[in-house]
């Protein structure tokens, strides 16, 4: 459980780091995927954040970058919009965060929701001549 | 990956000054939204090439954290 939590505030911390980065979400997982092949970069950031944590330098044994960011991107987008268009994609990844609204329920729908067809017996003009149809009232 | 690896010898390193700031300044309050707002304020105020290394720096960093919280988490069962 305590994992679990620690992770999941990992994510929260990378969507917020994302935002005030000003990038999308996308842009930034893009950005761990691009890092997890730098492995000088990556090396360094380990080792500093282990050292940190009292850990020793043998963790870098079992450091594997792409995987790692399989892993990141798995936090940080669990479930990934089913949508072509970026800002779409963008938006739907965001709606949770603003409390306010049914944004996030009307946007995450798999179906749209569409009125109930009511089977009712026509109404006296059914059957009434329009622009658009002559209508059965002159028929004989 | 190994310290080992013989490819990761050639690869070069560089920090910028200014990004080096913004990290530094980010690292002392990760973890709050001041802290999120004063590296907003300091990203923009960064050239283009030193925006992209501050991304760079950023996600290894958090590719970093990410790996050690795994480590901790598999080393207490």
């Amino acid at each position: 459980m305590e994992r679990d939590e620690a992770l999941a505030a990992w994510a929260q911390q990378q969507r917020a780091l994302a935002r005030s980065l000003n990038v999308s979400l996308e842009v930034w997982m893009d950005e761990l995927d691009a890092a997890a092949v730098r492995t000088t970069g990556l090396t360094g950031a380990v080792l500093g954040a282990a050292m940190a944590n009292g850990l020793g330098m043998a963790v870098l044994d079992r450091l594997d970058g792409p995987k790692l960011a399989a892993e990141a991107r798995t936090l940080v987008d669990p479930n990934p919009p089913r949508v072509a268009s970026p800002v779409l994609a963008e938006a739907i990844r965001r709606a949770d965060e603003i409390p306010a609204g049914a944004g996030a329920r009307r946007l995450k729908r798999s179906a749209p929701d569409r009125p109930d067809r009511v089977e009712a017996e026509p109404l006296p003009s059914a059957n009434a001549a329009t622009p658009d149809a002559p209508g059965e009232e002159g028929d004989p | 990956m190994s310290l080992r690896d013989p490819g990761r010898a050639g690869q070069t390193f560089q920090v910028d000054d200014a990004v080096r700031r913004a990290l530094a300044a980010w690292g002392k309050e990760r973890d709050s939204e001041i802290g999120r707002l004063n590296l907003a304020r300091a990203a923009q105020k960064l050239t283009a090439d030193q925006r992209i290394q501050l991304h760079q720096r950023l996600a290894e960093i958090s590719l970093g954290l990410l790996f050690v919280l795994q480590e901790k988490s598999r080393r207490s069962g």
